[in-house]
């Protein structure tokens, strides 16, 4: 082991000693008061519990209400209220009630977890009527008739500010590396962020990591054997390792994606792969579309204004010869159709059919006879008479 | 059935390359299996097209055993030739770079890189082969093209939509770019033609193949210079991790990647060609910057890049430069004289409206320096720039010539997206990053270059030839 090896190893073992030493002191909530499945009161619906999860089945009307034990605590004391849950069905409405002993509460709404046995993190301390001395906490549930929700546990707490650096960095990773499926505009570019042009990239964030980590390295080498002995290959070693950092967090979306993918195609074959796909409207279409053409050489005009509609309708279209001038007139002169050529109309479009002689309207105002073949809300085919 | 087929279209796509490309790399020199391995793959996918535009051409239809035997003559013939056929002199020894010292660390990273290079590939293979083609100009263009291919079994006749609707013959096809090349759409036609019906997901292997032979050629390239299989496959593994290359695999569809993989590999075979003046890496880099041309218009761009290089290779680096810095005022000079509706590679001036742009700039950041496109690819490129300054003159000199190639793809590249139309592409976020992808593999060939150049303190491996200039 060269020496420069050994300068890496004993700092990233400094590191992490002092990570370890650091949240063992502070990563902890400065208050909590804690409420399992046995302690929470169900005030309306029924209890079908098992024993570590409550579970609560609603009414016919498909409301429920559950509240923790009263205790002798103040809501100002707590900023931030967790809910761990089972089983949420599709469609649940949840809404954090409170009330204080001078009679002041408070209801707000809130999302259910993403998946099945998430947690959910209310912060409260926004809210208006979040103070004073605790009289009433609940959660009622808006569910479909019958149905069950599972809760497991009940926490309130006040976080430490540690608490909060590490939820801010669990919600950047969350932004990071979450599943995004794929997008029209991706083909462009990956901004890294759960929602492009929104949040913090990650990129900055990792080069500044990487800067302060070869800082650290410079700024060893001088207390130590002196900078003229900076070594590439440690250099080539930290930006290697924040890279693999960074390139986790795209593995991991595009695993969630590959995984959607799987799902979503696996087992098909290549004509029902399409109808799977978010393409299926216009593959069913232009599938009835082409029944109507005849002839060995037909050619189709292609008029839309739906720039996607018509690129798609054009792709699935072909190996028809097809005319579509993308950002140009929908259709040509007069003089360039003739008799038993088709036109596509993909909604919306520009071009005026005038169903009672019809006839179609041309840009140079000149009019053609056609027959409508095909009419859809997602367009019309015509054959020129 | 149409596994087994599209194994043995994968064979002779790949074999005749190989058996060709072997022929130019020395037996002996570093990374041969995986030079041959990359080039002969990348080599395959432009010559089936070619092959099959021989085919069209001749009126003979496009079909499994038509591609297929001219294919397999091509291997027969590159197998049949005789032995001293054969680029390198054997009198020389080849290149050697140290593989993996005993060392445990290098052994671990060697581990950690391939395992994640694995990962992805099987990560974006899953993606092609499940997902029917999704992005807009795959089938806007290319894949549209090819069912036109594939259903006439020959190549149509592509022209602009006046043309089309004076002329009225329903054999000619029109489209927005009736000029592109038709390399991509041809293998999207042969992937169909192997799996014996259309396929909208299946047709996109060629791009996973593309994307392997990107891999192979990278990594043979820095075995062929001297690098070790620790300094060589962690680069490597960035370049295949960058998550605009694998969003490009994953949503197939676009003659990017094959441009990129393309470029690298003329870029590659001409730096090592500099250092070696080996005659099978000159083959190689002439055939690879050629088929740029095949590709995408812009390639005749990326071709003419080649010509500062070899100006520094012919005149030392020092007259080089000056010469270099004269034939730039000599173009703004054309540029200022040349008619305005001469059009060079589909672009004229009338055309391209030649002005400054400074908008483009906030794109130029926001793609380059925020956005996860390259992940931190800007930043150590930025950072080595400084660092490069520091290398001795002559390895200084051993990198300029392919410096001055990718660094002349660059100054183009801005120059497109600061001085022409087409700056549009960059404020609206549509095509900046599919250019400047083109590219990508070669900068970071030529990073890896200087990077390998500081770590041994301006020392190179494996060189018999002094620096130009000296």
């Amino acid at each position: 082991m060269n020496l420069s090896q050994l300068h890496l190893l004993s700092a990233l073992r400094y590191a992490s000693l002092a990570m370890l030493l650091f949240t063992s002191c502070y990563a902890k909530a400065e208050r909590e008061i804690h409420w399992d499945s046995a302690s929470i009161v169900v005030g309306s619906g029924t209890i079908t519990g098992t024993k570590d999860t409550l579970r609560i089945q609603a009414k016919a009307d498909g409301k429920a209400f559950i509240s923790v034990a009263p205790a002798d605590f103040e809501f100002d004391n707590f900023s931030r209220i967790q809910i761990k849950f089972g089983n949420v069905p599709l469609g649940t409405q949840l809404f954090l009630l409170w009330r204080n002993r001078s009679g002041l509460e408070g209801v707000r709404q809130f999302a259910p977890p993403t998946d099945s046995g998430g947690t959910v993190s209310v912060t409260v301390n926004d809210e208006e009527n979040w103070k004073g001395k605790a009289q009433i906490l609940g959660i009622g549930f808006a569910l479909p008739p019958y149905a069950s929700v599972d809760i497991k546990s009940i926490t309130l707490w006040q976080p430490s500010i540690i608490d909060e650096l590490l939820e801010d960095q669990r919600r950047l990773l969350r932004d990071w590396s979450s599943l995004r499926p794929w997008q029209p505009a991706d083909i462009n570019a990956y901004a890294g962020t759960t929602v492009p042009g929104e949040g913090v990239a990650p990129v900055p964030w990792f080069a500044a990591a990487l800067s302060g980590l070869l800082l650290c390295y410079i700024v060893f080498l001088l207390c130590t054997a002196g900078v003229r002995h900076f070594n590439w290959h440690v250099a080539g070693a930290l930006t290697l390792v924040c890279w693999i950092a960074l390139d986790l967090l795209w593995q991991a979306r595009l695993g969630q994606q590959a995984a959607l993918t799987y799902r979503t195609f696996a087992g098909k074959s290549a004509s029902e792969k399409l109808i799977a796909s978010d393409d299926s409207a216009f593959v069913q279409f232009i599938a009835r579309v082409k029944q109507s053409i005849e002839g060995k050489t037909p050619r189709i005009f292609l008029a839309s204004a739906n720039d996607y509609g018509s690129m798609l309708s054009a792709y699935y279209i072909a190996p028809l010869n097809t005319y579509w001038h993308r950002g140009g007139p929908e259709l040509p002169d007069r003089q360039y159709l003739s008799s038993g050529d088709y036109i596509l109309l993909v909604t919306p479009f520009a071009t005026r059919y005038e169903a009672a002689d019809s006839k179609i309207r041309l840009p140079d105002d000149s009019n053609v006879p056609v027959e409508v073949l095909v009419q859809e809300h997602m367009g019309a085919l015509l054959r020129v008479i | 059935m149409e596994t087994s087929r599209l194994l043995l279209a994968l064979t002779l796509t790949w074999l005749p390359g190989c058996v060709w490309v072997a022929r130019l790399v020395p037996k002996g020199a570093s990374g041969r299996s995986y030079l041959v391995a990359g080039y002969g793959l990348l080599a395959g996918l432009i010559v089936v097209p070619l092959i099959m535009r021989g085919l069209s051409a001749s009126s003979i239809p496009f079909s499994f055993a038509s591609i297929g035997l001219l294919a397999a003559l091509l291997l027969l013939a590159g197998w049949l030739l005789p032995n001293q056929w054969r680029a390198g002199n054997p009198a020389q020894p080849a290149t050697t770079a140290p593989a993996t010292p005993g060392n445990p660390w290098a052994t671990l990273l060697i581990c950690i890189c391939a395992a994640l290079i694995v990962a992805r590939l099987a990560t974006l293979g899953l993606e092609v082969a499940l997902r029917p083609i999704y992005a807009w100009d795959g089938k806007q263009h290319w894949a549209k093209q090819a069912r036109v291919f594939f259903e006439a079994g020959s190549v149509a006749l592509y022209v602009p939509f006046e043309e089309w609707l004076r002329l009225g013959d329903p054999k000619v096809y029109t489209t927005v770019h009736p000029d592109y090349p038709i390399t991509v759409p041809l293998l999207q036609v042969w992937a169909n033609i192997a799996i014996g019906e259309w396929h909208d997901s299946l047709m996109n292997l060629p791009w996973v193949l593309c994307y392997l032979a990107l891999g192979l050629i990278f990594f043979g390239q820095l075995r062929a210079i001297g690098a070790s299989n620790a300094l060589a496959i962690a680069p490597t593994y960035m370049l295949l991790s960058i998550p605009y290359l694998d969003t490009q695999v994953a949503l197939a569809g676009y003659a990017d990647i094959f441009m990129a993989t393309c470029f690298l590999a003329a870029v590659a075979a001409f730096y090592h060609w500099t250092r070696n003046r080996s005659a099978g890496q000159a083959i190689l880099a002439i055939f690879f910057a050629f088929s740029c041309l095949l590709l995408k218009n812009e390639g005749l761009f990326w071709l003419l890049s080649f010509a500062p290089g070899l100006l520094l290779i012919l005149l030392g680096v020092g007259r080089g430069v000056v010469s270099l810095a004269a034939l730039f005022l000599l173009l703004l000079l054309c540029l200022w004289l040349m008619p305005r509706d001469l059009a060079i590679a589909g672009q004229s001036l009338a055309t391209i409206d030649l002005r400054y742009r400074p908008e483009s700039w906030a794109s130029i950041y926001r793609n380059f320096l925020v956005a996860d496109n390259w992940h931190l690819l800007s930043y150590m490129v930025i950072a080595l720039l400084p660092a490069t300054a520091t290398l001795a003159r002559p390895a200084l000199h051993r990198v300029a010539p392919v410096a001055a190639v990718v660094g002349s793809a660059f100054v183009l590249f801005l120059a497109l997206y600061l001085y022409t139309r087409h700056s549009v592409g960059a404020v609206s976020n549509t095509s900046i990053n599919r250019v400047a992808l083109q590219l990508v593999p070669a900068i970071g060939f030529l990073a890896t270059v200087v990077f390998l150049q500081l770590a041994r303190g301006g020392r190179a491996a494996g060189d018999s030839r002094p620096a130009p200039g000296r």
